[in-house]
């Protein structure tokens, strides 16, 4: 709620009389009366929460206890307040409909609070106003003798710091003392004290310095309240604004005392404490604040509460949608006439809320269709029988293209499906494959933005999408783009022949593949074969290679084994190269092997 | 018969179970020892299920149930729903309640003919509770206490309500209830009636700590003693000793 200060206390338009405000016009007596066992000692038994004996036969008592104010008596009980009696009770009702429900009469308790702690209203010729309610105190009650004192009062802040007091006595600033000393840790903030307090003391030159200013500025204040003990023992008044590890600063057994009556905390922000900040705080103080008329004020009191309230309402509203669904989920024996129920008190509620009913409206475009055929077109889809569908088509209450229209485009809470998204995600070939020759919208989205193709449960489901763009991909009525479906392949369209050749095709490569490997295998041992038979050659000594040799060229004679290279071991080819005795498969060779033996020396 | 079990050490059996003439919830993850009593007890004659309710275990406390039905409240999930259903006979109803005092066995205290209930509750679920639970329904608060559920415990026998009940409502109660209505406490002093305790026509459960006198207390005003008086030892007894003579 904004506030506008319009006048201060002292205006003379306060002489003229003030009433106390109220937020309902019966007066409650909040006081609780004590159970005395021993009182009222009969042996006729009496309902406790109206006070009344019970009627003598049963059906009394039951149409007591059923009655609206039995029930208001009882939760008046709840809340410790006296019963009201029948005929009091009637009147409230006719005067403003009083709360035949237990949840209204909530609304003064609620008033109450929206009001907040920090004012006191009163009314003067039908306007409402409001004053602090810490200026108001039991020696001076809000009353018109309120206005015609003065609000005396004593102001300390203190605030990293910077302290500021000051007496003001009517109106004026009588008595005032400013100090300032340098205690908050430079650039780190926060008070010296408290940090000695969390991290040990601090050795350093500046720590020293704040730790002396804070005792100085304790000293300092405490010697001010000293010298002004004589003005304060008069003061009503007295308003203190520190942090809470500086209380021990005012309170001590040599200064104030906790306990004291007189002293109060700022119902607002206060700033910096500086002499005008006091004179800025006094006049605030010293201010009433205007709210306007008494009935404006109440209604915006009850839209400030409906708004509140508002946010129960929206989340109830919610609640019941999604009883909807549920509901339609269990299973048949209680699904008709719980169906009922709930359709009724919806039909209740929507009689109680204008705004509601017209959000309902908004919501189901289709209410001119029979309730119980659309229900009943709902269940055949979800129970996936097309046969039915067709049957409910034809005797539907309506004409058949509104049915068919609602058969398209009819959304369901909470998601916002369609027909079509249901049957999709449900997995219901029949009724899918029924609702596509009906034409149904393919690409209508849900409130998740997703079409029917994206719904789609399984493959199964995807592909009688896809056959159905195959069969009627012509068709230029269907914005095909738009529904997801892919484009026609023949892939999309193979038989099981087709299969079965691809199949094939895939083993054979797979063979094919495997005989590759074991190819590469092959290969590849024998060059390690190749690789050690050629280390063993050259390890022998020379002697021992040319009896290899002469055995090898016996071999290659009976078994066309070849020859090798005396140098470097490869096989030698069909003409050596040659000098001397020794064979060799290349020059490179012949002239590396001379290089080691020279030619001088005979072998 | 009236028992002394403890639910893990603690002794709030009416919190973690709830007991009626035709079956028994009681909360999962309860130790094997509360079960096996429970079970012996009444396995033979009433199902016992245990189960959650809104994924918690304080079953006794969220739900309301007699004979005929079982209330519980919004929060309950389907799966805990279909569970409680499959395993109540199948002459039971249930019916879940949109109520805003949500821990319906805090609010409604009732037997099978008669609930007691807080004093706002909301006309759907005192529709609902005459519908699925056949009872007559009664806002009462017991003197200081507005959570009926939680400061009495009836079966169709007696009640017993918070000691600290006034007088006057006491009786009141029995002019409602047409059964014996009793002040006492259970536990060692607590007036936790009905969080202490969960009764049926023919057993009681009470926690550990509950005395003697107080368990005494429990089986005269439920009927449950084996040593009852009868008819033939008391209403009778001067006319069969006449027909003797």
């Amino acid at each position: 709620m904004r506030l506008k200060a319009s006048y201060t206390l002292a205006d003379t338009r306060w002489l003229r009389g003030i009433e106390p405000f109220q937020t309902s016009s019966v007066e409650l007596t909040s006081q609780v009366e004590e159970f005395d066992p021993f009182r009222n000692f009969d042996e006729t038994s009496t309902c406790t929460s109206c006070r009344i004996p019970l009627p003598e036969e049963r059906q009394g008592i039951l149409d007591h206890y059923r009655s609206d104010w039995h029930r208001h008596n009882a939760s008046r009980a709840l809340r410790g307040q006296e019963p009201l009696a029948e005929e009091l009770y009637e009147e409230e009702v006719e005067k403003d409909e009083v709360s035949s429900l237990s949840s209204d009469s909530d609304d003064d308790v609620f008033l109450d609070r929206l009001l907040g702690s920090t004012h006191e209203y009163f009314i003067q010729d039908g306007q409402v106003f409001s004053v602090y309610k810490c200026i108001v105190s039991p020696e001076r009650p809000l009353d018109s003798n309120f206005f015609r004192m003065t609000t005396d009062c004593a102001i300390f802040m203190l605030a990293g710091g910077h302290f500021a007091g000051g007496i003001f006595k009517r109106g004026v600033l009588t008595l005032h003392k400013t100090i300032h000393r340098y205690t908050v840790r430079a650039k780190q903030g926060g008070a010296q004290s408290a940090n000695d307090s969390k991290n040990g003391m601090a050795h350093s030159a500046g720590a020293a310095l704040r730790r002396y200013n804070e005792r100085a500025l304790h000293t300092g204040i405490e010697g001010l309240i000293k010298e002004w003990s004589a003005p304060l023992s008069s003061i009503p008044l007295i308003f203190i604004r520190c942090g809470s590890y500086q209380r021990q600063a005012f309170f001590s057994e040599r200064l104030f005392d906790k306990n004291d009556q007189r002293i109060r905390s700022f119902p607002f922000e206060t700033k910096r404490p500086s002499i005008d900040e006091l004179k800025r705080a006094y006049n605030l103080l010293d201010s009433v604040f205007e709210h306007g008329t008494y009935e404006k004020f109440m209604e915006e009191l009850k839209a400030a509460q409906n708004k509140k309230s508002g946010v129960q309402l929206t989340k109830k509203k919610k609640d019941t949608k999604l009883n909807d669904i549920i509901d339609s989920e269990e299973d048949e024996k209680n699904e008709n006439d719980e169906r009922q129920r709930k359709t009724e008190r919806t039909e209740k509620k929507n009689a109680d809320l204008q705004f509601d009913k017209e959000e309902r409206e908004v919501l189901d475009p289709f209410s001119d269709i029979d309730k119980q055929w659309k229900s009943n077109v709902y269940a055949v889809v979800r129970n996936d029988d097309p046969e039915t569908l067709q049957k409910l088509l034809e005797t539907c209450p309506c004409d058949r293209e509104r049915a068919i229209q609602f058969i398209n485009e009819m959304a369901y809470p909470p998601l916002g499906n369609t027909l079509m998204h249901i049957s999709a995600s449900n997995g219901s070939h029949k009724a899918l494959e029924y609702l596509l020759r009906l034409c149904s919208n393919l690409s209508i989205r849900n409130n998740n933005g997703d079409v029917p193709f994206q719904m789609s449960l399984d493959k199964s489901i995807r592909l009688i999408f896809m056959n159905f763009r195959a069969n009627s991909n012509e068709d230029t009525r269907i914005d095909w783009r738009s529904t997801h479906i892919p484009v026609p392949t023949p892939k999309a369209e193979k038989n099981e022949e087709q299969l079965a050749l691809e199949r094939e095709k895939r083993k054979l490569k797979k063979t094919r593949q495997k005989e590759n490997q074991r190819t590469k295998k092959a290969e590849e041992k024998a060059l390690a074969e190749e690789a050690a038979a050629k280390e063993a050659w050259l390890a022998l000594p020379d002697r021992e290679k040319r009896a290899r040799a002469a055995e090898a060229r016996l071999a290659v004679l009976e078994n066309l084994q070849r020859a090798r290279c005396y140098q470097c071991g490869g096989v030698l080819p069909n003409k050596p190269f040659t000098y001397s005795t020794f064979e060799f498969c290349a020059p490179t060779c012949v002239s590396a092997h001379r290089a080691t033996q020279p030619p001088n020396k005979n072998v | 018969m009236a028992l002394r079990v403890d639910y893990e050490g603690s002794n709030e059996v009416g919190v973690f179970c709830k007991l009626t003439n035709s079956y028994c919830l009681v909360g999962i993850g309860g130790t094997q020892n509360f079960y096996s009593i429970v079970e012996a007890e009444l396995a033979e004659v009433v199902p016992v299920i245990h189960t959650t309710i809104s994924g918690t275990r304080i079953v006794g406390r969220l739900t309301a149930g007699n004979r005929h039905g079982l209330l519980v409240p919004n929060s309950t999930t389907d799966q805990e729903l279909q569970h409680i259903r499959n395993a109540l006979p199948d002459e039971v109803q249930i019916r879940r309640v949109d109520e805003r005092l949500s821990a319906l066995g805090n609010v409604i205290a009732c037997n099978d003919h008669v609930a007691l209930v807080h004093a706002e509750i909301s006309e759907e679920t005192e529709k609902a509770l005459q519908e699925v639970l056949k009872v007559e329904v009664f806002r009462v608060t017991l003197g200081q206490n507005s959570l009926v559920g939680s400061y009495c415990s009836l079966s169709s026998q007696g009640c017993l309500v918070a000691a600290r009940t006034p007088p006057e409502t006491q009786r009141e109660l029995a002019a409602l209830l047409q059964i014996p209505v009793v002040a006492g406490t259970v536990n060692r002093g607590s007036e936790l009636i009905g969080a202490g305790m969960c009764v049926n026509d023919w057993i009681a459960l009470t926690g550990l700590d509950t005395t003697s006198t107080e368990l005494s207390v429990v089986e005269s005003i439920f009927k449950l003693g084996d040593n009852q008086p009868t008819a033939i030892n008391s209403q009778l007894r001067d006319t069969l000793i006449e027909s003797m003579l």
